[in-house]
């Protein structure tokens, strides 16, 4: 007995230990979901998707766990009668268990139900939470996608609520922003009062996020481009200026008389003066040659004279006649007048033959000194050109000095005829004319060749620089798609963005998902039937899922107390004790704050929560939650536990040194494949069958091509999917976009077997949200037969026929490219293409916070509706 | 003795050795050249024209004898001068044009095969007064220069044959002067065969060309032009009659150099030599007495034959951005683009409200 109250005891203990443990767990997955979901779409899509999706499978195998418990305790013994072969053995209603009943029912049934149904829950919940998603209506998918934008446009502080200043001190707080960011699309989701408001908003929004948005792209791309094209600008604006000014000195020189008149003016002094001081050098040199080279002469050691010495030996040997004797002469005079010294200067005499005086009277030194004078001057005539006997008065007029004076002409780049005289002023000036002559022109074309512009004409000023046609063509193609009219090269950048702003297309992404005409477009294989499904599942299921683990903890405190009652009143009040502790108190401190969420959101429920009582209630419960969950987690989001829980979950990509491109997703795939994951996958896929057999989902293949029609005023005109086979459109369809309207039943199919269909596709696509044009549809009264087939087989055939509609979508869908936009253009029935990837809800997220998204237009896609 | 011969005879070698030292310096150097200040052939040289041709001089212009303003060279047009002969009695300065013209041009038309120069236009569709080339080639051929060019054009639509002998005739009465026709491309190869310049009669490429009648004006008869390697056409030749100065203005506007001084107030003598240097670039100095009244006003006659204020005449407008205020609709092209696009405008919080 005392050991079976022992055991008792150390059950008792377990019981504890196990429970504690699944409480912080339960604590951990709460607060991670609130660290999950306070994090933009963007995120929780993107870098922490991953750990996004076992966070997600975490919960459901905790809370399987918590069901499957309680179905497995829950269920009476009586039923496990039929796993019990020993009919004595069984349970009856008037009899105690024996003892080995109880064991086989507590010991082996129980715990392997717990197991079976637990792992079948775990899958279970991922199938219904698709099936709620599923069978979620259009218009609250609407609802739900606007709730996401309104998350997401909170969560970048770029939306306020007119009278709640609180809730923009929230999000600006971080310490309370991420609890009221995660639950908040709850909030915009079920309370139709909130959601309207979000709704009557959204269109403003759209567009003012969008002007945000575009101006941040401006200032991202367009800037850089009008300071690239500002410095090229200045740049050839001095080139041009400095070019302007070089050819306008050259044309001042060109064609000014007197200025050309003084140049040969001067031109003919200094070439008087040349002449005269030829003759000065000249006369000089010949002063100079006395002596000349005296001291070579007088070197007896000189090669010169060594060199002499052996030619005057030569010439008197025996055997030297007077052919010897006259080519030693010549010799000798070749030598000296070729002479040359290292450094290439002559040695400066020029004699012949008959120059050279061989003799023995005296030393050779004299008669060397006699030659080298003789050889001087004859040099110096032949270096100056001037003969011997030519004076000074002849040599003035002489060709010699003409041509000095031509050379000194053409010197300074003035060509004169070769037979040019001293008087021929006339030729002169037209030569120094024709100096100059075209040098303008010349500058000019040599600017035209290096510069971009090329202006043909010079003298411009900056004025008329600026309105040049190369400038516009420069700023043209340097600005591209950002080019308006009104760029000048000296607009301000800030007027220039205004003007851009103001001339945007406002094709506002948001604007397009939330209009009411695209509930449509939710339907299973329309464009957004993605969207549809993710903004639920963000709206809905992280809130509830948050609430849920709030409130398995606080069941699981009741059964814990309800299983302790009869045993142990002790251990009831540690843990009871423990658990006021540990929650009760934190959370009614955050009840009892001043600060309190309950009191705003009472609040908030006066203002905008007027549409019914539900709507009023859920608003200020709403608080009630945030207050209890604010506890809980202002208390415990830094708690050991949590963290080492959400360490776990976390995903940590495997290479993360490695950050190329094809890491995040592909790649942890692979990695992922743990035990846990791989069952989920397999049993989802294995029990998959069950909502089809059940008629909750049904499965439609995407479209082809998703058209979304955009009228003028950037609202949605039409939607319709489009199903392509052999470049031929096979099927138009227009996904119930009668949805929660009778008015399509009015509808006359009459109408359709007008031949003109183009004129009936332009009025469906301009009128069809307007019930007037439906009430006029159903003057005719034949039966209501599908309206829509009718106008699907039409704009079937209606697109065939159309080639160059065609063309594009078939193009489009080679290049996997499956939303088309397409803007009507003014009047005439000419659309804008713009296409689009696959719309889901981190486009929501992009199309707040991003700086640029892209919906690339594509340039001459000449459709035509 | 023997010795003394010894020395005798050494210095009589030594002597005969040595070529003495030559001294060619003049006494006085003189320039080869005498340097002058010229003037254009044409240009007169009376004492009285003397001031007002050395003002002149400073803005390429000079008077004739006959008092007329000319410009001082027909390189300042920037184009190459020919006067155009309707009759025989030639301008004064025929005969010193050597600086002034480069040839004569003529329009010429067969008349009871007569060829005749004919006054007409630069359509050859009014034809007015009308001489024989002979007495026209009589008149001038005394005062022709050596390198006078002539160019004829002769009417259009003549057969080869007529050109042959139209050719052959001023060949004939222009004797050694170098001959250009104006004529259709399809008669380029007989011109050259002719050795006489064929100039086309429409925009080309490769020759030089008659200008279409947009270009041409009372002053400037005939433009003679040719294309440069940007395709754009330049003046080479202008055809004048009886305003040559205002034909070489239109044709280069910076033939005419800037005044050489400035009028701050009306001077108390105005003489044609205060105009010459006052005149702005654009004003009609053949009409120097209207100028001379027109100052007192502060006003000129351009050669448009308007009256400007001497304001504006002197400021052209090289730079607009000089004159312009901030309000001028032209002021923005003047300043530098203010970079100032990096600040944010547009970001506000949206405030949603309840719609009524």
């Amino acid at each position: 007995m005392k050991q079976s109250k022992l055991s008792n005891h150390a059950k008792i203990w377990m019981l504890l230990g196990l429970f504690t443990v699944y409480v912080c767990l339960e604590l951990s997955l709460n607060i991670l979901l609130i660290d999950m979901y306070a994090q933009p779409i963007q995120a929780v899509f993107g870098e922490h998707r991953i750990t996004a999706e076992r966070l997600e499978l975490f919960g459901r195998t905790l809370s399987g766990f918590g069901l499957a418990l309680a179905v497995a305790t829950f269920i009476p013994a009586k039923q496990f009668n039929l796993l019990i072969r020993d009919k004595s053995q069984r349970v009856t209603s008037n009899t105690a268990l024996t003892p080995k009943t109880a064991r086989l029912i507590n010991g082996v049934f129980r715990p392997l139900l717990l197991v079976i149904v637990w792992a079948l829950i775990i899958p279970c919940l991922r199938i219904a939470v698709d099936g709620v998603v599923d069978t979620t209506s259009n218009d609250k998918k609407l609802g739900a996608v606007r709730a996401i934008v309104y998350k997401e446009a909170y969560l970048a502080e770029t939306v306020a609520i007119e009278g709640f200043p609180q809730f923009d001190e929230i999000v600006s707080d971080p310490k309370r922003r991420d609890l009221m960011v995660a639950l908040i699309p709850s909030l915009a989701y079920f309370s139709s009062g909130f959601n309207q408001l979000i709704e009557s908003n959204l269109e403003n929004m759209a567009d003012q996020f969008l002007l945000n948005r575009q101006e941040e792209y401006f200032i991202k791309e367009a800037i850089p481009r009008i300071r690239q094209f500002d410095r090229t600008y200045k740049q050839e604006l001095a080139s041009y200026q400095k070019a302007s000014k070089g050819y306008l000195e050259a044309l001042k020189k060109e064609n000014n008389y007197s200025l050309i008149e003084r140049e040969r003016v001067a031109l003919q002094n200094k070439a008087n003066d040349k002449i005269n001081n030829h003759w000065k050098s000249y006369s000089q040199a010949l002063l100079d040659a006395d002596n000349y080279k005296k001291e070579v002469a007088e070197d007896s050691t000189n090669a010169i004279r060594k060199g002499y010495s052996s030619v005057k030996d030569d010439y008197f040997s025996s055997n030297c006649n007077s052919a010897c004797r006259r080519q030693l002469k010549v010799d000798f005079a070749q030598y000296l007048t070729t002479l040359k010294y290292d450094t290439g200067e002559s040695f400066g005499v020029y004699l012949t033959a008959d120059d050279i005086t061989v003799a023995k009277m005296l030393k050779s030194k004299y008669y060397l000194m006699a030659m080298f004078e003789r050889g001087r001057i004859n040099y110096i005539h032949r270096v100056y050109g001037i003969p011997e006997d030519m004076e000074y008065e002849e040599y003035n007029q002489s060709s010699q000095a003409l041509k000095i004076a031509v050379a000194q002409f053409k010197e300074q780049g003035v060509k004169v005829a070769d037979n040019w005289s001293f008087n021929d002023e006339r030729a002169l000036h037209q030569a120094i004319e024709a100096k100059y002559k075209g040098h303008a022109k010349a500058l000019w074309g040599e600017y035209r060749k290096s510069s971009r512009f090329a202006v043909a004409k010079p003298r411009l000023d900056r004025v008329g620089f600026a309105r040049l046609p190369q400038v516009t063509q420069y700023a043209q193609k340097t600005l591209g798609s950002y080019y308006l009219a009104e760029f000048s090269p000296s607009i301000s950048e800030r007027k220039y963005k205004k003007l851009w702003l103001n001339k945007q297309d406002n094709i506002s992404f948001i604007k397009m998902v939330t209009s009411t005409a695209a509930t449509a477009a939710f339907s299973p294989g329309g464009s957004m039937f993605m969207l549809g499904k993710d903004a639920v599942k963000l709206a809905v299921i992280p809130p509830m899922s948050i609430a849920a683990s709030l409130l398995a903890i606080f069941l699981l405190f009741i059964k814990l107390a309800v299983y302790l009652w009869p045993k142990n009143k002790g251990y009831l009040t540690l843990a009871m004790l423990a658990g006021i502790l540990a929650f009760a108190l934190p959370v009614g401190a955050s009840i009892a704050n001043k600060n309190a969420y309950h009191t705003m959101m009472g609040n908030f429920a006066k203002a905008f929560s007027t549409v019914d009582p539900f709507d009023k209630f859920f608003t200020v419960g709403f608080g009630y939650v945030l207050d209890i969950e604010n506890g809980i987690f202002q208390t415990y989001r830094d708690l050991k536990v949590v963290r080492l829980a959400g360490k776990i979950i976390k995903y940590q990509p495997p290479y993360q040194a490695d950050d190329t491109e094809d890491t995040p997703t592909e790649v942890i795939a692979v990695h992922d494949e743990h035990l846990l994951r791989s069952y989920d996958d397999f049993a989802y896929n294995w029990l998959s069958f069950l909502p089809k057999s059940l008629g909750l989902g049904e499965v439609i293949k995407p479209f082809d091509t998703n058209i979304t029609v955009l009228k003028q005023d950037m609202n949605v005109g039409a939607y319709m999917g489009v199903r392509l086979e052999n470049e031929k459109v096979v099927a138009v369809n227009m996904p119930n976009f009668m949805q929660n309207s009778d008015i399509g039943l009015l509808a006359d199919q009459k109408f359709f077997y007008k031949p003109d269909v183009k004129g009936l596709v332009e009025e469906f696509s301009s009128n069809y949200d307007d019930p007037q044009y439906w009430l006029q549809l159903s003057q005719g009264n034949i039966g209501k037969q599908s309206l829509m087939q009718k106008l699907e087989l039409n704009m079937a055939a209606y697109l065939n026929s159309n080639a160059s509609t065609l063309t594009l979508l078939n193009t489009l869908n080679n290049k996997g490219q499956n939303n088309l936009i397409l803007l009507e253009l003014e009047r005439n029935k000419k659309y804008r293409c713009f296409v689009l990837g696959v719309v889901d809800a981190q486009m929501i997220s992009d199309s707040i916070n991003v700086n640029f998204f892209d919906y690339q237009e594509l340039p001459k896609c000449k459709a035509v509706l | 003795m023997s010795l003394l011969r010894t020395i005798g005879l050494y210095g009589l070698l030594i002597f005969l050795l040595w070529g003495c030292a030559v001294d060619k310096r003049p006494d006085q150097y003189t320039s080869a050249m005498t340097v002058s200040s010229s003037l254009s052939a044409h240009a007169s040289h009376f004492s009285q024209y003397s001031e007002l041709q050395k003002a002149l001089k400073y803005r390429n212009l000079s008077v004739t004898d006959a008092g007329q303003i000319l410009p001082i060279n027909q390189s300042v047009c920037n184009a190459a001068l020919f006067y155009r002969i309707t009759q025989t009695t030639l301008p004064q300065y025929i005969g010193k044009h050597q600086d002034l013209l480069s040839g004569f041009y003529i329009d010429v038309a067969q008349v009871n095969r007569n060829w005749l120069v004919v006054d007409t236009d630069n359509d050859f569709s009014t034809i007015g007064n009308q001489q024989e080339l002979t007495k026209v080639a009589a008149s001038l051929m005394p005062k022709m220069m050596r390198q006078d060019v002539i160019i004829i054009r002769p009417v259009p639509g003549l057969d080869s044959a007529s050109l042959i002998d139209l050719a052959q005739t001023a060949k004939t009465l222009f004797l050694g002067h170098r001959l250009q026709f104006i004529v259709d491309k399809q008669h380029f190869a007989l011109m050259n065969n002719l050795v006489v310049e064929p100039l086309s009669t429409a925009a080309s490429q490769s020759h030089a060309f008659i200008a279409a009648t947009e270009q041409t004006s009372d002053a400037r008869k005939r433009m003679i032009m040719t294309m440069d390697s940007f395709d754009v056409a330049d003046a080479t030749a202008i055809v004048v009659d009886a305003q040559p100065l205002i034909a070489c203005m239109q044709a280069n506007k910076h033939a005419i150099l800037s005044p050489t001084q400035k009028v701050t107030a009306a001077p108390l003598k105005v003489d044609t030599v205060l105009l010459a240097s006052i005149l702005p670039t654009d004003a009609d100095f053949n009409r120097l007495a209207e100028q001379q009244q027109l100052l007192s006003e502060g006003k000129y006659l351009s050669i448009n034959n308007q009256q400007l204020s001497y304001h504006v005449g002197n400021k052209p407008l090289s730079n607009r951005c000089s004159l312009l205020k901030k309000g001028d609709e032209d002021y923005q092209y003047c300043i530098d683009r203010q970079q100032d696009g990096d600040t944010v405008i547009t970001t506000q919080k949206y405030i949603m409200k309840i719609q009524k």
